[in-house]
Formats: C-alpha cells, sequence, structure tokens
C-alpha cells in the first residue's frame, strides 16, 4: 500500500494537514508516503486528478486507487481507513 | 472604469510618483558610498526612517526595507525562526493569513517546525482563551495578521501581542491590509509588514519593522544594506517614496477613515435588500473591505460579468488565485457555497456613491438571470 499527498505551500488547510500526514507517517512506517506540490509537480497533479480544492490524500493498494480525502480531515478518520486496507 | 479592488493594489498618488522622479535624481549616489553624495542618500534614508518610524507610531523599532511584503513576511518568518537555532520548534498562526505568510510557513513545517493553528470566534477574531492554552516554551513565533485580506477581519493585536509576550514569544503581525487605513496596536508588535502599493505607493517596496531586541537571521546575502539584515544597494528613492506615501495617505485620515465608513454602511444596506445576497464580513471588520456572496453563481463567473461592464473587484486575495473558492470565507462560515460564491468590494476615500450604485445595478441584473 501506498499514499500520495498533494499540497500546495500557500493553502492553510494544507498547514493544518501536513502535521497530521506527519504524524501519519510516524504510525505507519510500513506504508511509502509519496508527496507532491501543487505548483511544482503538475505531470502528478494531472496523474492523480487533481482539481483546485486542496490537500488531496490519495490511499492505493495494489496500484489501484481504494481512497480518496480532499481537504481538511482528522487523523483518526484517515487512520480508519488505511487500517481497513492493511492486510491481516 | 469602476476600481472597487484598492486591497489587491492602487493606483500610484500623482505626487508620490512626482516625488519619486525628484529624489531618483537628486540622491542618485549609492547610500553605501563614503564620498559626499552618498553620505547624503544616506541620510535622507535614515530622515526618512525616522519620519516613517514616527508616522507609524513606533518608538522602539528599527526598518528593514524589502521589495514587497511578500519579501518581508518571509523574512520576518523565516528569519526570526532560524534566529532561535533550534531551541524553540513551534509557530502559532490562524486561517486568516495571506500566502506569503502560509507559505514560509508551510516551508518551516516540511524543515521540521510544529505548527499550531488558533481557534477563532464567529466573526473570525483570534480566541484569546485558545491562544493562551498554547503557548509554550518552545513557541518561536505567533503570526496573526492586523486585518485579513479577503473579508476584513479586525484582530484584536493588543490582546494578542500580550499573550504571546507573557508566553515569552514574538509576535510578527502582516500589517499589509491595515497600514494606510488604520495602525491599532501595531506598536505592540515584534515585527510588522507591509507594502507601499496598498496606500497609493509604488510597487517595488515593502518594510519589515522590527523591534530592534529581537533577533533576526538574514534570508538574503550579501553587503551591508541599510540594516544587516537584507543586503542589496540601498533604494533610497523608493525609501524615499514610501516615506511620502504613508505622509500623505494619513494626512485627513480622519476624514478619509469616516467617508469609507459611511461608504461601507452604504453599500450594506444596499446588499442587505438583494434576497441572494449574503454578506460575509463581520459589522466590526474594517470598512476598506465588504465580502459577500451571491448565491447561485460562481464567483469567477460573477467577475468576468462585472469585468464586461467595467467593474473591477476580486473574489479572494490576488495572490491565492489559485483556488477557486475564497478559503477565508470557507474558515469562517463553514460553507462551501458561501466560499464558492464569494467577491470582495474592497473600497477606498476615492469610491464614490455613485459607482456602488452602479455595482448595485449590475448585481440585479445578474440577481434576476440566476
Amino acid at each position: 500500500m501506498n499514499v500520495v499527498i498533494i499540497s500546495a505551500v500557500w493553502c492553510p488547510s494544507c498547514l493544518i494537514m501536513l502535521g497530521r500526514y506527519h504524524e501519519l507517517q510516524n504510525k505507519y512506517p510500513n506504508i511509502q508516503f509519496i508527496e507532491y506540490d501543487y505548483d511544482n509537480d503538475k505531470q502528478a497533479v494531472a496523474e492523480h486528478k487533481v482539481w483546485k480544492t486542496l490537500p488531496v490524500f490519495i490511499i492505493y493498494k495494489n496500484n489501484e486507487e481504494v481512497a480518496r480525502f480532499i481537504g481538511e480531515k482528522s487523523i483518526k478518520e484517515i487512520s480508519l481507513k488505511i487500517e481497513s486496507f492493511i492486510d491481516d | 472604469m469602476i476600481y472597487l479592488d484598492y486591497s489587491a493594489t492602487t493606483k500610484p498618488n500623482r505626487a508620490v510618483l512626482e516625488y519619486f522622479n525628484l529624489v531618483s535624481i537628486k540622491y542618485f549616489a549609492n547610500a553605501n558610498s563614503i564620498y559626499s553624495i552618498g553620505r547624503n542618500s544616506k541620510k535622507a534614508i535614515k530622515r526618512a526612517s525616522e519620519q516613517l518610524l514616527n508616522t507609524l507610531g513606533f518608538d522602539n523599532h528599527e526598518i528593514i526595507y524589502t521589495s514587497c511584503a511578500t519579501e518581508a513576511n518571509n523574512l520576518a518568518i523565516k528569519g526570526a525562526v532560524e534566529a532561535l537555532k533550534g531551541s524553540k520548534n513551534r509557530i502559532i498562526t490562524n486561517l486568516f493569513e495571506h500566502s506569503s505568510v502560509v507559505a514560509p510557513i508551510n516551508i518551516l513545517q516540511k524543515k521540521g517546525i510544529k505548527v499550531s493553528i488558533v481557534h477563532h470566534d464567529e466573526n473570525g477574531r483570534v480566541d484569546l482563551e485558545h491562544l493562551k492554552s498554547l503557548m509554550g516554551a518552545d513557541v518561536a513565533l505567533v503570526s496573526i495578521g492586523s486585518v485579513d485580506s479577503e473579508i476584513g477581519i479586525r484582530q484584536p493585536l493588543s490582546e494578542i501581542a500580550k499573550i504571546v509576550h507573557e508566553g515569552g514569544s514574538i509576535l510578527h503581525c502582516d500589517a499589509t491590509q491595515s497600514i494606510g487605513k488604520e495602525v491599532l496596536g501595531l506598536r505592540e508588535a515584534d515585527l510588522v509588514t507591509f507594502s507601499a502599493h496598498k496606500f497609493y505607493g509604488i510597487k517595488g517596496i515593502g518594510a519589515l519593522v522590527k523591534r530592534k531586541d529581537v533577533a533576526l537571521t538574514a534570508q538574503l546575502h550579501g553587503g551591508t544594506s541599510t540594516t544587516i539584515y537584507r543586503a542589496g544597494t540601498p533604494n533610497t528613492p523608493l525609501i524615499l517614496s514610501l516615506k511620502k506615501a504613508v505622509t500623505i495617505i494619513y494626512k485627513n485620515h480622519a476624514k478619509k477613515y469616516a467617508k469609507v465608513k459611511l461608504l461601507n454602511m452604504y453599500l450594506r444596506g444596499l446588499l442587505d435588500q438583494l434576497p441572494y445576497i449574503v454578506i460575509n464580513s463581520p459589522k466590526d471588520a474594517l470598512p476598506h473591505i465588504l465580502n459577500f456572496s451571491v448565491m447561485g453563481i460562481s464567483s469567477h463567473k460573477l467577475i468576468n460579468l462585472l469585468s464586461k461592464k467595467e467593474i473591477f473587484l476580486s473574489n479572494h486575495s490576488a495572490c491565492s488565485s489559485n483556488s477557486e473558492k475564497s478559503l477565508a470565507v470557507l474558515a469562517l462560515t463553514n460553507d462551501e457555497k458561501r466560499a464558492q460564491s464569494s467577491i470582495r468590494v474592497s473600497i477606498s476615500h476615492l469610491t464614490t456613491k455613485y459607482e456602488l450604485d452602479v455595482l448595485i445595478k449590475e448585481l440585479k441584473k445578474i440577481g434576476k438571470a440566476i
């Protein structure tokens, strides 16, 4: 499983979510977290079909998108979703 | 043309432009050159800086000139945190800051600095009790703007400064939207930033006013300029023109402010009569900014329709135009539709009632078509 995060430096919601992402990275060391910048990584933004509401947090399992969070979400909400896709 | 976007920028005052031309010739010499004409430039900058600080009510601060408020905000935030050399690693801010404040904080967060967001009340004002609870020995900096650029929310700076100082930290205040309009409580902040083009000055100059005992690490390196905090040849004509713009805008200021307040009340009264409009700016917001949502139409579409009628206004800060909605309106109202259909009218003492009447006439036409 891996997680893609797309954020922008000018975005206040990203300011909130970036700290939560870092907590999630520490909580799930076996999951690969990949960060992209909305303004600098145009190709990644297009590939992941990100529109103008940020940040975007996408969970991939076996190279398939299984969940997408847009905007501010709690660590609990994201954790529950991640854990639902972790194999026993 | 009806220009209602004075918070984005202003047309330079002709007297400022003429003064700029005059002093560009008179003080062309490099202020860091040691011969007499260089020393004359240096003296002119010193006099201008003293007058600026005096007009703005600062008595224990020094001024660092930059190219714009964005550079000043970057210098204030990154410079103050870096100067602490890792001894403190947290920044407190709120959700109404300009992108030039949000971005450097985000960059620092990527480098390991923690960020806390202070809560706000229903009018967008900082929740002082929550701010108190967030303070701690690890807080390097608190960054709260005096007035937000999209809604005009005024922050209780004196109370904020008291809490920040009792908590052993320093307060940065982005005053870009308040200098030239009002200066309440600014002297209590440790780092204050602004730019000239918001009050009829020339684009290309901003400033960071720093309390003298606050440590700051330069972000632009080279030879000493007017201070050790920002390298580069001192831009004597722009510095002098900044002083001129400040002097002019604060002349008869009470009268100018009263006129803007009356215009704001007049526009509010007219907007209140239109059922498809919801006003987002609180009643105690800075009168120069009136943000409202025209429900049922996107702000982009509305701005384009008004633009065809030569009425120019914005949906949100021009510096965050990548976003299709006002993030500040969303933070205040928690209503996506209001955020997507919000527009900002920013007025000045140069605005007339007639211009507001024309705006209302066009909004009525648009309202019928929704």
